[in-house]
């Protein structure tokens, strides 16, 4: 078949999906430009989950990141877990291609110079992400994806001998990976742990305490200047979530810049 | 028609034109790396479209109760968080999307690898020349 | 009154439709790969004005910086040049 035809076909298969699509969500009143009232179930998450005493409090005003940690937590573990399998995949595809010594070539003065400053720079900015992310925009992925860029950063300008010297070694970042993964798993069953020892109900990745299980994590502090919000096992998974991304990218972008550039 | 709902339906045509070029591209362009590219407009693509089906014109801000600082937050009551959903975005369709940005940089990554591998192997990344080498 | 979000949104997803256009008939894969940088300053224009603040974040480090880098890496594998 020529390839105007595969064009054809698919952009056409392309067209009807969309326009199915589009026209189902228009025509059930999902969306569209005259809607007016979000549906139900956001109404729900949107008034719930900074309002004590409701049905999915969260003790924390960022609806996005309470929804990812708290209703879905453990759909967002799985994710971090196709990540990681993701990572060692790259990893298994490059062995046996690594260069046995780092590669010591760099970049002009100016890149040297801007990189190292600004290095430090995008490092506080995605710790800050992270660990504002029960109270701004912001949480573990963002910050995780944001903390990836320094690294990149001082490979183009200082070669990978750089960042070896700065500790960033292959198998520091392979066990912090690990322990992430491993810290939110444990993050997430430590109610039930503490449930079957006292003896009441308690549910996997449980925040705050709901009517049917009392228990929960500190959500916030009360002291005379005001609350301090912690958000319960919000601050804690996105800690956790930041350490599995940033290491795991690090990692991964590390291994495809030793595995040597340039054609044989 | 008004106006918004006029340009509402042009940006849902555009973001479905999008979709179409990356598809296409993914589909008859012979390199590795060109169909990475287009897979990661199409999935550029897709993200925007569920976003903006979480989106309403009257909306005015972010799903994000305002005044979150470390120290002396208040909790609202359930009047201050209605007058809140009415004004805010649908959050769904961004907790969906806010994963998959992720994993999708680390499927691309683990692709991309292949594909260097491919031409490590071959010494070229065109699937054209490589299935010509078979005959 | 015009609604302005909405009217940057038009602006942002015809230039993310011509630059992705542009990618694809691009015969310098280098060149394509930074068409397809720009095509992703307008979704993140678009993620602006739909109000997602926490994507924003997410896709202006991933969809700027580190795709264009990996793909670059993939790139010195192979040739430049398509066909």
């Amino acid at each position: 078949m020529k390839s105007s035809t595969h064009a054809a076909i698919s952009v056409t298969v392309a067209l009807i999906f969309a326009l199915t699509v589009a026209i189902a969500l228009i025509k059930l009143g999902f969306a569209g430009p005259w809607v007016t009232q979000n549906i139900n179930l956001a109404n729900m998450f949107l008034t719930g989950v900074p309002v004590p005493h409701s049905c999915c409090f969260s003790a924390s005003p960022e609806v996005v990141t309470s929804v990812i940690w708290d209703e879905r937590g453990i759909d967002t573990f799985y994710e971090t877990s196709v990540l990681f399998l993701a990572i060692i995949g790259t990893l298994y595809v490059l062995a046996g291609t690594f260069k046995a010594r780092p590669t010591p070539e760099g970049m002009t003065l100016i890149v040297r110079v801007i990189s190292k400053l600004v290095a430090p720079i995008i490092i506080v900015v995605s710790l800050s992400v992270a660990l504002h992310g029960h109270l701004t925009p912001g949480g573990g992925f963002q910050g995780g994806a944001i903390f990836a860029v320094a690294p990149v950063l001082l490979l183009a300008g200082w070669g990978s001998s750089k960042l070896l010297s700065l500790g960033f070694e292959r198998d520091t970042l392979l066990s912090l990976r690990v322990t992430g993964v491993l810290l939110i798993a444990l993050t997430g069953i430590g109610t039930l742990i503490i449930g079957l020892l006292k003896g009441v109900n308690a549910y996997v990745f449980l925040n705050q305490p709901k009517p049917q299980a009392p228990i929960g994590y500190l959500g916030w502090i009360s002291t005379p200047w005001g609350n301090i919000v912690l958000g319960g096992t919000l601050i804690l998974l996105n800690i956790f979530e930041f350490l599995a991304v940033a290491a795991g990218f690090t990692l991964a972008i590390l291994a495809v810049d030793s595995s040597g550039g340039g054609k044989e | 028609m008004t106006l918004e709902a006029i340009m509402w339906y042009y940006i849902l045509a555009t973001l479905m034109g999008l979709g179409a070029v990356g598809l296409c591209g993914m589909v008859c362009r012979p390199h590795m790396i060109k169909k990475l590219l287009m897979l990661t407009i199409f999935s550029d693509a897709i993200e925007l479209i569920a976003v903006l089906a979480g989106y309403r014109i009257s909306a005015t801000q972010p799903p994000v109760y305002p005044g979150g600082v470390i120290q002396g937050f208040v909790f609202p009551n359930p009047q201050e968080a209605a007058n809140f959903a009415n004004s805010a975005v649908d959050p769904l369709p961004q907790v969906l999307i806010v994963t998959a940005i992720v994993i999708g940089l680390a499927v691309l990554l683990f692709l991309a690898t292949l594909a260097s591998q491919a031409g490590r192997k071959f010494g070229t990344q065109n699937l054209n020349k490589i299935e010509k080498r078979g005959e | 009154m015009i609604h302005i979000p909405l009217l940057i949104g038009s602006i942002g997803s015809t230039a993310a439709l011509i630059a992705a256009i542009l990618a694809m008939f691009e015969k310098d894969l280098l060149k394509a790969i930074v068409l397809s940088g720009i095509e992703s300053i307008f979704t993140a224009f678009l993620l602006v004005v739909l109000l997602a603040p926490d994507l924003l974040i997410a896709y202006v480090a991933v969809g700027l910086g580190i795709n264009s880098v990996i793909l670059i890496y993939a790139l010195l594998r192979g040739e430049r040049y398509e066909e």
